[in-house]
């Protein structure tokens, strides 16, 4: 039986909600699991893999994400992360070729000016979906 | 008595006019629905990062955050105005500029220095002609605002207020409550008030179950979450303000394009009831002259 509810949202859009056995999360000082029962925890994350485990074995959902926060109550996990997207959705090459044009447009600026822009963001958002990939 | 062709031609031009209002109209209505949809999706984001922010907030204890601190003496303030790039929305606009600008002269009247935020065109102008200069402006991102644009008003405001340059920031933008109303919002993003979250989420929590908000545990600690936690929440707030906003720029499009075109429809009545009255005395009048004149021969 499933012991947890799991949402994931983002600024844009509930991404995922449904039940879950364990959730695996990025979090800053390291991956953390969760299972039914958890102490109530609140956290940031880092960027990386949220690995929702289903019913079944191998009834296994991934997603990417960027940035963001995970809440844990007993039976809730709630992931609210700032850019995430389902692994299967990610179109590997096309990221690759985003993350040259950002990487240019980042050369042409100077770094005060890159710092006023999101590049930095777009970048890492690009390499985190990489790695999910690769 | 005008002539019956410049009463026709009034006629056209109406109808011509109404079209386009029609047209308006029912562009708006369609855009409504996408509009309201990305409010809706992003209400679980904002309410959970409301949520989160207040319970985080209520055991770090207030915590030393610069951004929780309420600065003594109130001396910059920032109003984010958020309007929208076109007019013929009604009184969407104005309605904000005008509520902004009796705040700027509240605070202006304390003594303090008001910088503006515009999002979207209107307030760039309405501003400029008063001699202000927004100190910073988004042009064209009215009908799809982005998480990026948010983050760089909250970057801004942020930096500011850590740094004492701001010591209030206040963004002023229309709620949209339904697809016909819009509401007047004046929310005050910096300080951030926990005390006020609090309470919202007290009470919805009485609503939805009594579990017990104490023993969360944080990692690495109360006060390191809270610290990332609250740009955060300022980007959200500003996120939402946006899409808010745009929700409720449709709808009042709409409202005004709707009453636009009844007013047509009464103006193009109106005018064919002219139209046919002068028609009419003027077939009389001709009459009357043929009847006289054949008399006249007849004697």
């Amino acid at each position: 039986m499933a012991g947890l509810v799991c949402d994931i949202v983002t600024p844009q859009a509930r991404l995922f909600s449904g039940d879950a056995t364990m959730v695996t999360v990025p979090g800053v000082e390291g991956s953390m699991g969760f299972l039914q029962g958890h102490v109530p925890l609140v956290s940031p994350l880092a960027d990386g893999m949220v690995r929702i485990e289903g019913d079944t074995p191998g009834d296994a959902k991934s997603f990417v994400c960027q940035g963001g926060y995970v809440e844990v109550t007993g039976e809730k996990v709630i992931v609210l992360a700032n850019r995430a997207l389902r692994v299967e959705d990610i179109d590997a090459a096309s990221v690759r070729e985003q993350l040259g044009q950002y990487e240019q447009k980042r050369a042409a600026l100077s770094e005060e000016e890159a710092n006023k822009t999101t590049l930095a963001d777009d970048i890492a958002w690009c390499n985190a979906q990489l790695n999910a990939v690769s | 008595m005008p002539n019956l062709h410049d009463i026709e031609r009034r006629i056209n031009s109406v109808t011509s006019t109404k079209q386009i209002t029609r047209t308006m109209e029912m562009v708006a209505a369609a855009k409504i629905r996408r509009a309201t949809e990305r409010v809706d999706e992003a209400t679980p984001f904002s309410s959970s990062m409301k949520e989160m922010l207040a319970n985080v907030a209520a055991q770090s204890s207030g915590g030393d955050s610069p951004l929780l601190a309420t600065h003594d003496d109130v001396k910059h303030v920032l109003i984010v105005v958020v309007v929208s790039d076109r007019g013929l929305a009604g009184g969407f606009n104005s309605n904000v500029l005008r509520k902004a600008e009796s705040i700027m002269k509240d605070r202006e009247a304390a003594g303090a220095q008001v910088s503006i935020v515009s999002c979207g065109k209107k307030g760039i102008g309405y501003f400029k002609y008063r001699g202000i200069k927004p100190v910073l402006e988004f042009v064209d991102m009215s009908a799809d605002p982005t998480v990026e644009e948010a983050s760089s008003v909250s970057a801004y405001a942020i930096d500011g207020y850590t740094n004492e340059e701001l010591d209030e920031v206040i963004v002023v933008y229309n709620h949209a409550k339904n697809a016909a109303e819009q509401v007047l919002t004046v929310e005050t993003v910096l300080p951030v008030d926990t005390e006020a979250l609090l309470a919202n989420v007290a009470e919805k929590e009485e609503v939805s179950e009594g579990t017990s908000k104490a023993g969360f545990e944080f990692e690495p600690s109360a006060g390191d979450v809270l610290d990332s936690l609250l740009p955060a929440y300022v980007r959200t707030t500003f996120y939402h303000a946006l899409i808010d906003s745009e929700a409720g720029e449709q709808g009042a499009r709409r409202t005004a394009m709707k009453s636009a075109t009844d007013n047509a429809n009464e103006m193009v009545e109106t005018l064919t009831r002219i139209y046919n009255r002068a028609r009419q005395s003027a077939i009389t009048t001709e009459i009357t002259e043929i009847v006289g004149g054949a008399a006249a021969l007849e004697d």
